[in-house]
């Protein structure tokens, strides 16, 4: 039995208040970057060698440095590469990390325990070590300057596989029984019973792959050479080494380059919230 | 005829059939674990014991290229700047994703506080490439901001990026920024899965809050900890974006960072053996990092 | 319409034998319950005829056809689980849908059914919430439907019930009752109720540990049990039982405890196994609560001197404990005359009723 006097609950209040207004404070302290890059893409040259420093732009309308970014590389079609190879690579991740969850989730065979080590440790080990002979074997195949080169080491991820599994295994398993005898192939069961039921898990997944996937820049710069296989990040580099120094630029493309995932972030971040809290619980 | 080989191949029984639809749900993601780790393991291992030429077939040469590797300076720099990087990074990064994390669970749900957590959220979104500009310009000695706010406090500006002793902690300044919301994410979600009950408990065995904190949150959290050390130190220690993007690796080759090693030995210099020695290098750095993690934070899960 | 016949069927789990070597004949239209207490193996027994388990070794047949390895799709049954396993994320009238659908079936013919059931179940109105937004009964009647709509040739139930309050219990009892004589479908009923298996049955098969104890209709389950566990399970208050000797004088037989003597009519000498009546032999007697009467009607024969320990009042009917000699009994009787706990009175029993189990307790 725990008594709790008033006034104890009221300083417990103070003190929550308080400390929602320091972390609301050092929360913004966290954008201010993101702020000031925002800002600089509005400015003119001249303006960001102006000292003291400004803060605000003179015209927030003022998009000359967008209009020149696009002028001088061909940002169009960067978006459009990082876009395909996003899109390729989330499904074919989404897919066989599904399909692989169900089975370490729920369908019984032998050697389960020693298949989902071996993917567990390729979790553990970043691409990036991987990269060269990763390029040679491209190489070997002619898949650099592709598509399906630039997405081949996304194209699955074994974080998907452990997620997936952790979300289904929280599933129970009546729902499956009652499907099989309503007539449902495994492949129906895990499109009409399981996919709806994990929607926050998938909600999580696409919003981290598409982040590591838009966010990639070792993989894309190694193997899209040619500069019409570049991707944001890959051009967003070599537009600030075109323009070194024109931070007003560079600023513009940088802010363009983070819209995407942005958008994204908003749009499905209460998702990515409640999926990993749910996958938390089952861990 | 074809109606048996289709039986013996799935099996007579129910279960026998179930089983084998596993492996077949399975074998997409085996056949990916095949390219993307075996294979190219057994090509960098076989690549690092070869003279590499860009026309000719691969040629033998022992322990050649590992001599090569191990015995040059660049390769040690960068290795020990690497290491350097990490043990300046994760642990801040993590201890202050921990403290943002435990204080807003404990501020609870209430207006606004989602949006204070896209806060701290918001620059995971940015890519590293992304953040080395913002930073770069962030750092920039005459026009940037943060020496306009030293200035303000009438303290001396600092060179920043363009310093040879501030290069690496000004990277680091960019990579706890950049990775503090996605720790504290993993660490929240963590958190919320913890049942109040544990800590009505310790109260009413006279627990004080120190005390919950570390009897209770901490073993509790576990495994989210474990997952943020592990992603961190693995994150840190392959780091290229932000040092090539920020600083190419100067000034004078003050943060060039093993990755940024291995790039540049493959691509540019086109010595792939080399690279593919530096190569295992991470490699095995990162698996003795990871057992050691698993050695010393697992044990603590069996309580 | 079908039979459903298991023959030598078993399951066990690793090591662990839950199932053995049943053998069970359902013939068409039948209502069967399977009754036990909990962990028997009446789930495990279902779930094979479903095919969500495999049998580990013996058949399973279907109009006489052995499908043990038939998919549970291709069996034809439908299955109401305890649980409803109601799909969370669709409508009730997806629910209702998705089996037919998944028979891809024409959309207008499943329209068609599914409102069919859900008129018999008067289910209507629902039909475009969510499992969770119905209640207990709602939701289990939704689960009968999703199993009646693909018209299978075998119903199973998984204790539909027992997720239920005690009113709507019997409510759902009742209709399912009617349901079943309407439809006339096989049917395989799993429960550990009693009174539901009584209700419901045209035969229950009671189980322990994973084997068949007896088969029969309510009434001879009732009437005429087989095995100590069996008596002992069925009817509520329990079966009076007790340990006694046979003793054999001149023709007739008796059992005998303490100074107590019973003497065994032609008609028990005749339904029990002879070999139980040995002379001398130690039994388990056993007599229902309610063929035991209070004899106030002077009719000194075949009465027992009984000292009352406690008079419980249930109603219509009265639930006596009494002793005789040192042997405790308790009787339903209509009027308890007013006797109170310590008096003495005595009592008559029905020795017509008398069941004698070899095993003792
Ligand atoms: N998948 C399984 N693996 C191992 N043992 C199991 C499995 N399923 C059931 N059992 C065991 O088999 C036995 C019988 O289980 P079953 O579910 O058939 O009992 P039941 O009669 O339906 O009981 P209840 O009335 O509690 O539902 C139990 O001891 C149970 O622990
Ligand atoms: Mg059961």
């Amino acid at each position: 039995m725990i008594i709790s006097f008033p006034d104890k609950k009221k300083r417990r209040i103070y003190k929550e208040n308080f400390l929602y207004i320091i972390m609301m404070i050092f929360g913004f302290l966290m954008l201010v970057p993101l702020i000031w890059v925002v800002l600089t893409a509005f400015k003119t040259e001249p303006e960001i060698a102006k000292l003291p420093i400004t803060w605000l732009p003179e015209s927030f309308l003022n998009f000359d440095n967008f209009v020149q970014m696009f002028a001088e590389q061909p940002f169009g079609r960067y978006f459009f590469n990082s876009i395909t190879v996003a899109v390729i690579s989330l499904i074919s991740s989404t897919a066989i990390a599904v399909l692989a969850g169900y089975a370490f989730a729920k369908i019984e065979f032998k050697f389960k325990e020693f298949f989902f080590l071996l993917i567990l440790s390729v979790f553990m080990i970043p691409a990036e070590v991987m990269v060269l002979p990763k390029y040679l074997m491209m190489a070997q195949i002619g898949w650099v300057n592709s598509y399906l080169g630039l997405a081949f080491p996304d194209l699955f991820t074994a974080f998907g596989v452990y997620l997936f599994r952790q979300f289904m295994s929280g599933i129970p398993d009546t729902y499956i029984d009652a499907a099989r005898i309503d007539g449902a192939s495994e492949i129906k069961i895990l499109w009409h019973v399981i996919l709806p039921l994990i929607k926050p898990a998938l909600a999580a997944f696409i919003i981290i792959k598409f982040m590591f996937s838009w966010n990639q820049f070792l993989w894309p710069l190694v193997i899209g050479q040619k500069q019409d296989m570049f991707t944001v990040t890959v051009g967003l580099v070599a537009f600030s080494g075109q323009w070194y120094n024109q931070w007003n630029l560079i600023a513009a493309a940088t802010v363009l380059s983070i819209i995407p995932m942005l958008l994204i972030f908003v749009l499905l971040q209460k998702h990515l919230v409640q999926g990993l809290v749910m996958s938390g619980t089952k861990g | 005829m074809l109606k048996f080989l289709w039986i013996s191949f799935w099996g007579k029984s129910v279960k026998q059939r179930r089983s084998r639809m596993g492996y077949l749900f399975l074998l997409p993601s085996l056949f990916f674990v095949t390219l993307h780790f075996i294979i190219p393991t057994i090509y960098n291992i076989v690549l690092s014991f070869s003279e590499w030429h860009i026309i000719r077939p691969l040629e033998f040469v022992g322990f050649e290229k590992y001599i090569d590797v191990l015995t040059s300076d660049e390769f040690w720099e960068a290795l020990s700047r690497t290491l350097y990087f990490t043990l300046l990074s994760v642990p801040i990064t993590i201890t202050s994703a921990l403290i943002v994390a435990l204080a807003l669970y404990r501020i609870g749900p209430r207006k606004g506080s989602a949006l204070v957590r896209a806060m701290y959220f918001a620059p995971v979104v940015a890519s590293l490439t992304a953040v080395a500009y913002i930073w770069t310009w962030m750092f920039n000695p005459a026009y940037g901001l943060l020496n306009e706010i030293l200035k303000f406090f009438y303290l001396a500006p600092i060179q920043w990026l363009n310093d040879i002793n501030q290069v690496i902690p000004s990277l680091s300044i960019m990579y706890i920024w950049s990775r503090l919301g996605f720790d504290m994410l993993i660490l929240m979600s963590g958190l919320t899965a913890i049942s109040p009950d544990y800590y009505e408990a310790a109260r009413i065995d006279g627990a004080n809050r120190w005390h919950s904190f570390w009897n209770i949150t901490l073993p509790l959290l576990n495994q989210q900890l474990v997952l943020v050390c592990v992603v961190e130190i693995m994150m840190a220690l392959k780091v290229f974006e932000l040092p090539y993007a920020a600083t190419n690796g100067g000034p004078v080759n003050a943060s060039r960072t093993l990755v940024m090693h291995i790039y540049e030995t493959a691509f540019q210099w086109n010595r792939m053996d080399e690279a593919a020695v530096a190569s295992l290098a991470l490699f095995v750095i990162i698996l003795i990092v990871t057992a050691l993690q698993h050695f010393f934070l697992s044990r603590k899960i069996h309580y | 319409m079908s039979t459903v016949r298991l023959s030598n069927v078993s399951k066990s789990f690793g090591n662990l034998r839950v199932v053995s070597d049943v053998n069970l004949e359902i013939s068409d239209g039948e209502f069967l319950v399977l009754l036990g207490p909990s962990g028997c193996g009446k789930s495990t027994t279902l779930r094979m005829i479903a095919g969500l388990e495999e049998t580990s070794s013996g058949d399973i047949l279907i109009d006489e056809k052995v499908i043990n390895d038939d998919d549970p799709k291709d069996r034809n049954i439908a299955m109401v689980f305890q649980n409803y396993a109601l799909y969370p994320h669709m409508s009730v009238r997806k629910n209702l849908a998705f089996g037919l659908k998944m028979r891809n079936m024409k959309t207008s013919t499943i329209a068609e059914k599914v409102n069919e059931v859900a008129d018999m179940l008067q289910l209507s109105d629902l039909m475009e919430r969510f499992p969770a937004q119905l209640s207990g009964g709602q939701r289990q009647r939704v689960a009968m439907g999703r199993a009646m709509v693909r018209t299978p040739k075998v119903f199973l139930f998984d204790e539909p019930l027992s997720n239920l309050d005690a009113v709507l219990r019997t409510e759902l009892r009742s209709e399912l009752k009617k349901l079943h004589m309407q439809l006339k479908t096989t049917s395989i009923y799993v429960t550990h109720d009693q009174v539901e298996a009584m209700t419901l049955a045209d035969r229950i098969v009671v189980m322990k540990n994973g084997k068949i104890e007896q088969i029969g209709t309510p009434k001879e389950i009732f009437h005429n049990p087989k095995t100590l566990y069996v008596a002992k399970f069925i009817g509520n208050p329990q079966m009076n039982l007790h340990e006694m000797q046979v003793k054999k004088i001149n023709n007739s037989i008796f059992l005998t405890a303490s100074s107590l003597s019973i003497p065994i009519p032609k008609a028990v000498i005749n339904r029990t196994n002879t070999s139980y009546l040995k002379d001398g032999a130690t039994i388990s007697m056993g007599i229902r609560p309610t063929d035991i009467f209070i004899n106030n009607a002077g009719n000194k024969k075949g009465a027992f001197k009984a000292k009352m320990i406690l008079t419980e009042m249930l109603g219509a009917e009265t639930l006596i404990e009494f002793g005789i000699e040192d042997l405790n009994f308790k009787a339903i009787v209509e009027d308890d005359y007013g006797i109170s706990s310590g008096d003495l009175f005595e009592v008559g029993m029905n020795f017509e009723k008398i069941h004698i189990f070899e095993d003792t307790t």
